[in-house]
């Protein structure tokens, strides 16, 4: 007997790579030197990638491919994190890296692609899969993947290997451009070949939400309206823009922060649970949950969302510039480095119930959670002895410190019925001491093995995008008082306003 | 009560640790726990290289450890210690506690008494026998019972005497997990991938070094034996031992792919024309047991690989 049902241990190790070449778009650029190439030879240290691989860089300034691989060899032992570099392993990597240089305009570049993709593919046996990857400025999308289709390298030279492509956020600067976008890429990839990546979906502790709400049977019946009494999300980012001020101008958190990675991350809170862990199973459910949020009529946005942006202050005797002082940025920049936004979902699970997202630059500290406010218990039994109410509250941590704690009552030590608030703490990184792959590392490996599970799909961007719209239309009419929160400070006045209007309170996470 | 141990005792003991643990630690401590580790030792193995073993493993998988020590104690005796240790760029230190009994051979009878005391509630249990002869002592079967896993290693016994202790072992209602089997994962993974990536199967072979049949190359060939149908021959290279680092393992030959060790940490991957070297250093205790502690499921690959081994 033959036992090809042998050769996989899914308890031991996980999915093969096929033989595949990735095509890098940006080669040269920050995001390839700090993050794809240690990830993929993160990949090729745990074994996950097969002897039949190859990377080939793409971009404007002439190198050789060795002058390529030293530089990526570089980088990788600079931005290698938590790893050993060894030095054989990269030897027989680096064979697999080759380069090419050329303007994304010209349709020389993809000929001269073509003909590298052909040679890797006789030399390293790619089997002419290929994944390209765009690192490059979001403006050069359409023409890149034209270019490609033009060339015929959307499809492999004999028809039997993949081609996929895989797509940095921003997807569209708003939801027309979004639709255009999606529009001109799939003219030349079909759906099923399209990985939008944003990378919070590929850290663990987004993917451990599923398992906490889906893996347990005790949390799903309560994550319902009729429990919940409102979900807090936060990202703050203790630094500024950090020389990004020319592109975060035109950004803004909203665009930045909320329409991508946070809503993505209120889908996984709040969808329901898909039938099985499976790519369509899971996006359909995520998808499903982003077109059922409220979509705000334009005189609702100013009581629903609220917009700032930093001045300067003074931090721990250090001087810390204003948003408007920052290299790149105009004088008069209405730009948001601080949006909130107030969310309901139309559906029966969640009717009523306020999702709170707010994200900003320059907070009081780097944190980003999720916090689930339960419903007071029905009768204050204890009322007069406990003080302020602290209703039950789940707080999943997705950075810096992963974990999930639960505050509840507990009796105070001694004489009489005094109840204090405690917390029950799961921390993720001392109950698994074990490395945590990068995000990264996560999505590139799914891409490469056609798993899009982690990856946006074409129908979840335009809903988020027709969720952010009306804000973003509604601001850029209106002309705000701005800096109207300090450097350090957990944002503006209307910001709490906003969430006392409803007899909420923000967090201090 | 047994011979003057008593596991309240023991437990009254850790109790109290943890109270002046925490008085005399500003940033407090985490008090970490996911199974118990019931780990029986004889007298004839290291106790440091052991103690190591175990406390590398509390960083990934924190429990409560119980140290059997089988050896020439003329009673049964315990002592108790928490073990702690600082998570890279943490405030708080995360602790696990240990239990050391030592009994005598003829009073080991006496020991499953205690061990159930000890035993954390709720959460799995695990044991571990670094001799495997160990895990097959009548006093110990009830412990074993408990188990939801029992680990042993055949690395150092020959072929024949492993097949009789796994032989025994299978019996029982636990899981069973041998290092031997986790020390070829790497191996199996790597032609798995090859193999997927469309490497031609064909005759295949495994070599090693040193005397007496490595039960990893046992298990290795069992599983090529699955793979193409057809039993896989084992071949001694060389019967000097094999440098340090370098495992026994030397070679997998399966048609047109070779993989074969050339230095402690490389493994070299030749498919056809294409060549590629791939990260293998030689893993520690610490490291299998942490494989074998990850899989807490029905290990149908395992059990096709033994019953092949015990049917040759």
């Amino acid at each position: 007997m033959t036992g090809a049902l042998e050769l996989e241990d899914p308890l031991r190790w996980d999915r093969a790579v096929p033989p595949s070449a990735v095509v890098i778009f940006g080669a040269n650029g920050d995001l390839t030197k700090r993050k794809l190439l240690p990830a993929l030879y993160r990949l090729a240290y745990e074994r996950r990638l097969p002897a039949g691989f190859a990377v080939v860089g793409i971009s404007r300034t002439a190198m050789s491919d060795d002058q390529f691989r030293e530089k990526m060899r570089e980088s990788v032992q600079r931005f290698l994190e938590d790893s050993p570099f060894d030095a054989d392993l990269w030897r027989d990597f680096a064979l697999g890296l080759h380069y090419v240089s050329g303007d994304i305009a010209d349709d020389g570049l993809y000929k001269a692609i073509a003909a590298k993709l052909g040679e890797v593919e006789s030399q390293r046996g790619t089997a002419g899969n290929a994944l390209f990857y765009l690192s490059i400025q979001p403006s050069q999308y359409e023409e890149t993947v034209e270019g490609l289709g033009r060339a015929g390298l959307n499809v492999s030279r004999n028809g039997d290997g993949w081609r996929r492509i895989i797509i940095e956020k921003p997807f569209g600067h708003d939801r027309a451009s979004a639709k255009e976008l999606n529009s001109r890429v799939q003219r030349v990839f079909d759906e099923r070949s399209v990985y939008r990546i944003d990378h919070y979906l590929g850290k663990e502790t987004v993917q451990n939400i599923l398992a906490f709400r889906f893996g347990n049977g005790i949390f799903e019946p309560l994550w319902n309206r009729r429990y919940v009494n409102h979900v807090q999300i936060t990202a703050a980012e203790s630094i500024g823009v950090e020389g990004r001020g020319a592109y975060y101008q035109e950004a803004g958190a909203l665009r930045d922060m909320i329409q991508n990675h946070l809503l993505q991350v209120m889908g996984t809170i709040s969808m329901e649970p898909p039938v099985a862990y499976e790519s369509d199973e899971v996006r359909d459910e995520r998808a499903k949950l982003l077109r059922s949020i409220h979509v705000m009529k334009p005189d609702e946005v100013l009581t629903h969302a609220v917009k700032g942006q930093y001045g300067p202050a003074k931090i721990g005797g250090a001087d810390v510039p204003g948003f408007r002082q920052e290299p790149g940025v105009a004088p008069e920049a209405q730009t948001d480095t601080y949006a909130a936004v107030r969310l309901t979902v139309d559906n029966w699970r969640w009717a009523g119930v306020p999702f709170y997202i707010r994200t900003g630059k320059r907070m009081p500290k780097r944190v980003t959670d999720i916090a689930i406010q339960f419903n007071h218990a029905p009768l204050a039994v204890f009322g007069a002895e406990t003080g302020k109410q602290w209703p039950n509250l789940l707080v999943l941590r997705i950075q810096p410190e992963e974990g999930i704690s639960l505050r509840f009552y507990s009796k105070l030590p001694g004489a009489g019925m005094k109840l204090r608030p405690v917390t029950m703490d799961f921390n993720y990184g001392t109950s698994f001491g074990t490395r945590t792959p990068t995000a990264y590392e996560t999505l590139l490996l799914d891409a490469l093995v056609g798993d899009a599970t982690l990856y946006t799909r074409q129908d979840m961007v335009e809903a988020s995008w027709e969720v952010v719209q009306p804000v973003l239309d509604v601001w850029s009419e209106t002309k705000f008082d701005l800096p109207n929160y300090a450097a350090g400070t957990w944002g503006p006045a209307a910001s709490d306003e906003m969430l006392a209007g409803q007899g909420h309170v923000w967090r201090v996470p | 009560m047994t011979g003057g141990v008593d596991a309240e005792r023991l437990l009254r003991e850790l109790d109290e640790g943890w109270r002046q643990m925490g008085k005399s630690e500003g940033g407090g401590v985490l008090r970490a726990c996911s199974m118990t580790m019931v780990a029986v030792s004889g007298a004839g193995e290291d106790v440091q290289a052991a103690g190591e073993t175990l406390a590398s493993i509390m960083h990934e998988h924190p429990n409560r450890t119980i140290v059997l020590r089988v050896d020439g104690s003329a009673a049964v005796e315990a002592r108790t210690t928490i073990l702690c240790w600082m998570p890279f760029g943490k405030r708080q230190q995360v602790c696990c506690e240990q239990i050391e009994i030592a009994a005598p051979r003829t009073g080991l009878n006496e020991v499953p008494p205690v061990l159930f005391g000890l035993m954390v509630a709720d959460l799995p249990v695990a044991v571990w026998c670094g001799d495997p002869r160990l895990s097959v002592l009548e006093e110990l079967q009830p412990v074993l019972r408990l188990a939801s896993k029992v680990m042993v290693d055949t690395s150092k016994l020959d072929r024949a005497d492993a097949a009789a202790v796994l032989a025994k072992l299978r019996s029982g209602p636990w899981l069973v997990g041998d290092l031997a089997w986790a020390r070829i994962t790497r191996w199996r993974q790597r032609v798995a991938q090859e193999i997927e990536a469309g490497c031609r199967k064909g005759d295949s072979e495994v070599t090693f070094t040193g005397e007496g049949m490595p039960m990893a190359a046992v298990y290795l060939g069992a599983w090529l034996e699955g793979v193409i149908g057809v039993p896989v021959p084992l071949r001694c290279e060389d019967p000097a031992p094999p440098a340090p680092g370098m495992g026994r393992i030397r070679s997998v030959r399966l048609g047109e792919l070779t993989l074969r060790r050339t230095a402690p940490t490389t493994v070299c991957v030749q498919r056809g024309e294409v060549r590629a070297s791939t990260a293998f250093p030689l893993l520690r205790d610490a490291d299998l047991l942490r494989e074998e502690l990850g899989v807490f499921g029905r290990d149908a690959q395992y059990e096709a690989a033994l019953r092949r081994v015990m049917e040759g």
